[in-house]
């Protein structure tokens, strides 16, 4: 084996890459200097946030520097207009010292004035601009590419005389106007049932009666793609070569009626709905001379499972994100990145009537950091007719989505390179069908872990982060009104720790945070003023996804961690742990299982995750890997090495040389197995089946009649029904 | 020889030095550019991840327990400030090569038509048909000089974990690469 480690370390040793000069001793130091003098330059004259103790808190309402059109341009930048692309952190970070020492001079006046490059849209906070002309757009646009050799032609002075001049809404008065006709209601289809949920599942009540599984959600009747989805009858996924097989599937059996494959458009299929006899295709298409592909649906008929029929197709530009279902409209969203030369808005439509989104439909966060725009499309796909479709764009970006039946959130992260601090935006659409639009925007501090981190109940959104403070996570709850204003807000808890995962249930915030041991908040949330934190409970190892199961427990889905021997923790395996949350002020650990060496794609995707209403059940796909004890081996020799000092030789050598413990010299005779785990979480989690299956990783299962069928990798599709 | 320097500097950049820490720094600089070259595919990138790295780790230095592990530990921080930038490459892309190449829940590799040409297309090419976790063990191994038990800290794999699915790693590079 260590041959094969010399070989390749031979390969990259000559692969001829060498730090750019970009990254020299002496430019870091340089930065590190200049670092050094912005935080000391910060903390004279002001400090903004540094000093407050609770560490993290939504940003107030910005007082933004009255809207002018670009003045002074900045000097300390233009040293740094080179031909990259765009200004890296040390360039960043140089200039921020520089000018931070002019604020210990002339004061932030003076700072704001000179860094004041593009127009200012608001700066950091809630405030929204509306841009008075092209000019001003391709300002901001240029102060996010500050090069004038920037290859990213972004607006083309062709494509700008295209619109006019005044024709570009931002968020504006009308803000409060569209707000208030929010539904107030809007908690009811937020997040998992509470308390007393008829059922195992959170997304499965309310259906009548299902004998099959259906795709694990966050929020109920809100339905997100995925790559399988089955109807009792059939099963349809989507295969490692982009293609969808539908299959039928009776008593263990399963027949290929038909695959979807690329008919005519390159359509990379990524993930499918399932309504009816509507299936939707979920992907990227490439067009004709694109560099990049755009994102959209293929609707298809098959009231003939044997035969689909694509009867319509959408599309807009840019990578997509995530997608959602409700009714008959599926909502996109994609990033999109501005191309080089060209196309500078957004496109959107169907394979006959792509067009540019007028500029009308596209608004713009405060002080964008990216040039790249959010696409939010609604797709009505029983009509599937372009007519029945609504694209908005708000310049910016996207990370995380949570969506509802009536408003989509999106979060992005963000790098205050003044502050240093990490934030997140929120820009906020209404969806109402067919018509979407973005309606308001705010930012908090820290950043999401994912979907899970928000949820909308009764007109306030919620949102956990985890943010740094000195250095050490800390980790927050903010709510927000309709407007997005902060109403209250939990910060600073279980300091040192990030957040693994959160479920929203109604008037509570359920949180799994993890640095060595995984603590369960429960945060009460009844007055949207005070959240509070109820009560804590430990247990080791952590959760990364918590479903509610009704009767006041909680399943968290995670890892378990080991000890490795040196004071630190490895993840070892899948754990299972069950909550008692009917006390909210003291939750319990009901009862844990570790599967040792195990790992799921349900603890990183929760659509992996099976819900057996009928026979109470979950189900998840799982791999475990048997590896091989090795005597001798570097083990022995580097947990002392770490404990310190004695034997970093070893490491050291490693730099210089292949060694030959490392390189794993025994021949690899491990196992793979891969199956699917069943477990009920009654008063206690028990194992029914660890279901190994002759078959490669396994991502998915389905439940149909008390049979399980589960897909690999390779589209093959095992069956076996569990022994209750 | 080299080590005693180095552990001289790395003494004096714990003391608070920033020219000893930049001069260490040195010394690692090209293994830390090419590690997050692979990682990241982008050059562009890969140079924001260092610089950010720098700038952590020298924030940090404090934390820098032994004066001999100052490799491992400039490495793990390159692999988080990488995997950050990652997250938020990953959102936005990958997103369907991720299912199928790498499984779900995995942290966002790129596609090999991604790698720009300034990286040997060969190397890129072995490492792309690894799965994202396994490419980040090669990378840290053979680029980053970590031995099993330090990658084993870094990414929550069991050592001898990491000791097989290196060593499969390895030779599934080889034989595309032979």
């Amino acid at each position: 084996m260590s041959k094969d480690r010399e070989y390749i370390k031979e390969k990259f040793d000559n692969d001829g890459i060498k730090a750019p000069e970009s990254l020299s001793e002496e430019n870091m130091l340089r930065m590190l200097e200049a670092a050094d003098n912005s935080e000391q330059a910060a903390e004279a004259p002001a400090a903004p946030e540094a000093e407050k103790t609770t560490a993290p808190e939504t940003e107030k309402t910005a007082t933004p520097v009255a809207v002018k059109p670009a003045s002074a341009e900045p000097s300390a930048e233009k040293e740094f207009k080179g031909s990259k692309r765009r200004m890296r952190p040390v360039e960043r970070r140089l200039i921020a010292a520089a000018a931070a020492c002019i604020v210990a001079v002339f004061g932030l006046g003076g700072y704001t004035a000179l860094m004041n490059k593009a127009p200012d849209t608001g700066a950091s906070g809630s405030e929204l601009y509306t841009f008075r002309n092209e000019t001003e757009i391709r300002r901001t646009v240029n102060s996010i590419y500050p090069s004038s050799s920037s290859p990213l032609r972004f607006l083309h002075r062709e494509t700008v005389e295209d619109y006019d001049d005044n024709t570009l809404q931002m968020y504006g008065s009308d803000t409060e106007t569209e707000m208030s006709e929010m539904p107030s209601d809007a908690g009811e289809n937020a997040a998992a049932p509470s308390g007393d949920a008829k059922t195992l599942g959170s997304s499965q009540n309310g259906k009548s009666s299902p004998s099959h599984s259906e795709t694990y959600l966050q929020v109920e009747d809100v339905d997100e793609a995925d790559i399988v989805k089955t109807d009792g009858k059939y099963i349809y996924y989507v295969t490692k070569d982009k293609e969808v097989v539908i299959l039928s599937a009776k008593n263990g059996k399963t027949e290929k009626l038909s695959v979807i494959g690329n008919s005519g458009v390159e359509n990379y299929i990524q993930d499918i709905y399932l309504k009816g006899d509507t299936l939707v295709t979920v992907g990227q298409f490439y067009k004709d001379d694109a560099e990049r592909p755009d994102s959209g649906i293929v609707v298809y008929d098959i009231s003939d499972r044997r035969k689909p029929k694509a009867v319509s197709d959408f599309s807009q530009s840019g990578d997509i994100l995530t997608s959602r279902m409700v009714g008959n409209y599926v909502y996109i969203v994609t990033n999109d990145y501005v191309q080089r030369g060209g196309r500078f808005v957004p496109m959107c439509g169907s394979s006959d009537s792509y067009s540019p989104l007028p500029a009308s439909d596209i608004k713009c966060v405060p002080d964008p950091k990216t040039a790249s725009y959010i696409v939010l499309s609604a797709v009505d796909i029983s009509s599937g007719k372009q007519s029945a479709s609504c694209t908005k764009a708000v310049f910016g970006a996207s990370n995380e989505i949570y969506c509802n039946d009536h408003a989509l959130y999106s979060a992005s992260n963000e790098w205050d390179q003044e502050s240093g601090n990490e934030y997140t935006r929120i820009a906020r659409a209404k969806l109402d069908g067919a018509d979407v639009s973005f309606d308001a925007t705010t930012r908090v501090r820290g950043q999401v872990n994912d979907q899970f981190s928000m949820d909308e109940k009764d007109g306030y959104f919620r949102i956990a982060t985890t943010s740094s403070r000195a250095g050490m996570d800390v980790n927050n709850l903010f709510i927000l009104d309709k407007a997005l204003k902060e109403t209250g807000k939990v910060t600073g808890f279980a300091r040192n720790e990030s957040i693994k995962a959160v479920r929203f249930m109604g008037e509570k915030a359920y949180v799994i945070t993890y640095q060595a041991i995984d603590p369960l908040f429960v945060i009460d949330l009844a007055d949207p003023a005070d959240p509070r934190i109820e009560g804590e409970v430990k247990i080791d190892g952590f959760s990364t996804l918590l479903v509610p199961l009704g009767g006041g427990r909680l399943l968290g889905i995670g890892h378990a961690t080991g000890d490795n021997g040196y004071g630190g923790e490895y993840a070892s395996g899948l754990k299972l742990a069950l909550f008692d949350i009917s006390d909210p002020s003291a939750p319990k650990v009901l009862d844990s299982k570790e599967y040792k060496d195990m790992s799921s794609p349900a603890q990183s995707d929760h659509h992996a995750l099976t819900v057996n209403t009928d026979d109470g059940y979950f189900a998840i796909p799982y791999d475990i890997y048997h590896y091989l004890d090795v005597e001798g081996g570097d083990d022995v020799v580097t947990i002392e090495d770490d404990l310190i000092i004695e034997d970093a030789e070893s490491a050291e050598s490693s730099l210089s040389d292949a060694e030959d413990a490392d390189g794993a010299s025994e021949e690899p005779q491990d196992s793979h197995e891969a199956g699917v785990l069943v477990f009920s979480a009654g008063d206690k989690i028990s194992t029914i089946d660890q279901h190994a299956l002759e078959a490669a990783q396994l991502f998915r299962s389905v439940c149909i009649d008390g049979w399980i069928y589960a897909l690999d990798a390779k589209g093959e599709v095992y069956s076996f029904r569990p022994s209750l | 020889m080299e080590k005693k320097m180095n552990e001289k500097l790395v003494n004096e950049a714990i003391a608070g030095s920033k020219e000893a820490f930049c001069s260490l720094y040195g010394e690692y600089k090209d293994g830390l550019y090419r590690y997050a070259l692979y990682r990241l595919g982008d050059p562009a990138e890969a140079e924001d991840a260092v610089s950010d790295c720098v700038l952590a780790a020298w924030q940090s230095i404090g934390s820098l327990r032994s004066s001999r592990a100052f490799g491992s530990w400039i490495y793990r921080i390159l692999s988080n400030c990488c995997a950050s930038r990652i997250r938020q490459m990953i959102s936005s892309r990958d997103n369907l090569e991720r299912v199928y190449n790498e499984g779900p829940g995995s942290s966002g590799g790129r596609s090999r038509s991604e790698y720009p040409s300034s990286l040997s297309t060969e190397l890129s090419e072995a490492l792309s048909i690894l799965k994202d976790d396994e490419r980040e063990l090669v990378l840290l191994s053979v680029i980053g000089g970590l031995t099993s038990t330090e990658v084993s800290e870094q990414t929550g794999l069991t050592p001898g974990a990491v000791r097989s699915k290196l060593s499969r790693s390895l030779a599934k590079m080889r034989e595309f690469l032979s």
